[in-house]
């Protein structure tokens, strides 16, 4: 009985990142392999103020981070390179991370893409 | 629903209308074709709701070939499948914002704010812009420099601003030899500008502008390019090129 329950308290330890994961939506895949897809929500879009608070926040992470559209896998540190994503407004994008703290730099991203929203409005209903 | 510049989706689930497509000019076989394509391969492929990675290149490719084989689409067309939606996209071309006639293969300005005035000069003797609203976009597009530099780094800067005194996207491109302080990222002087000006209520093609510009400007050889060129003939000549040969990247 006492080691079935440490068995199921085992399984939860094992499982518990995974399903907060889960939960928060964003995507680990393992050895510090970390992605997540968000939708660019403000009107005009990923142009170069958005592109460079991207850059800097993700800038403070160790992890390798990754962008891409349907076209283009462009590095998530170089201002030139984000700004070929062209994302307009509705756009989604994957982001990939990989490194010790690619969960934080993936959070973060996805906190200043889809809450923050770059400090932009979105579109009015008109412009919608 | 024509397609002639930007990005024009169609739902899959709806099925585009063929027929439509049909009443579009020159363009309309290769769309037609590609939808025709599209059904036939994935119409059945229920079990996998979203088109891989695959059929997304194979689609891309039979639209590049296609392309090819059409005079009249000699520019780079962009064909994907995003979730459940067929996404047509011409991309934008340096032809279609770079104002010809404003560019200055070797700038007098010495600084930042002189460089900016001396493009929109040129963009207003183009006669892309009104003389009354010269400086206004002028002032304009300095407090934007002034608030975050365009210096990009590698010796390009791309100054911009929305304004609303201007109808259609246009840009003006200038040389300098001896290079310009752009207080840029990288710290170091810049030495090809290009000015952007584009309506407020066109995000999306500012966004088309943008990444035409950074796709050539990131890579050496277009950037050593553009510096070896003396006369404004030989920076049209490049940059229509690089319309016309993607791959001069």
């Amino acid at each position: 009985m006492k080691i079935r329950l440490y068995n199921n308290l085992f399984l939860l330890v094992i499982w518990s990142p995974i399903l907060l994961n889960m939960l928060t939506g964003d995507n680990s895949l393992g050895n510090g392999l970390c992605e997540t897809s968000v939708e660019i929500k403000n009107a005009d879009g990923l142009h170069m103020r958005p592109a460079m608070q991207f850059v800097d926040i993700a800038n403070q992470f160790q992890a390798d981070i990754s962008v891409s559209n349907n076209e283009n896998t462009v590095d998530g540190k170089s201002i030139m390179q984000m700004s070929m994503l062209a994302a307009t407004c509705g756009t989604k994008l994957k982001i990939t991370a990989q490194g010790s703290d690619a969960e934080q730099a993936i959070h973060a991203l996805k906190v200043l893409v889809e809450e923050k929203m770059f400090d932009e409005p979105p579109p009015t209903a008109k412009e919608k | 629903m024509v397609a002639t510049e930007g990005k024009t989706a169609w739902k899959l689930s709806q099925g585009p209308n063929i027929a439509k497509f049909s009443s579009l000019p020159k363009v309309e076989m290769i769309f037609t074709g590609v939808l025709t394509w599209l059904y036939t391969n994935l119409k059945d492929s229920s079990e996998e709701k979203k088109p891989g990675k695959e059929t997304i290149s194979t689609l891309a490719r039979w639209s590049r070939n296609k392309t090819t084989l059409h005079g009249s689409l000699s520019c780079d067309c962009d064909i994907f499948v995003s979730n459940d939606k067929l996404i047509v996209g011409l991309k934008m071309k340096f032809a279609d914002f770079i104002c010809f006639k404003a560019i200055v293969p070797e700038l007098k300005a010495r600084d930042k704010n002189a460089a900016i005035t001396e493009l929109v000069k040129a963009l207003q003797n183009a006669g892309k812009i009104k003389s009354d609203n010269v400086q206004k976009i002028t002032r304009a597009v300095i407090k934007r420099e002034n608030e975050a530099s365009t210096g990009m780094g590698k010796g390009v800067a791309v100054p911009h601003v929305k304004h609303h005194t201007v109808k259609k996207l246009v840009a003006a491109l200038g040389q300098s030899n001896t290079g310009i302080d752009f207080a840029a990222l990288d710290k170091k002087p810049v030495y090809s500008i290009i000015l952007l000006l584009s309506p407020p209520d066109e995000p999306d093609k500012h966004l088309q502008a943008m990444e035409k510009i950074f796709r050539h400007l990131q890579q050496e050889k277009f950037r050593k390019f553009l510096r070896q060129s003396q006369l404004a003939e030989q920076i049209e000549d490049l940059l229509k090129e690089a319309d016309e040969n993607p791959s001069l990247q």
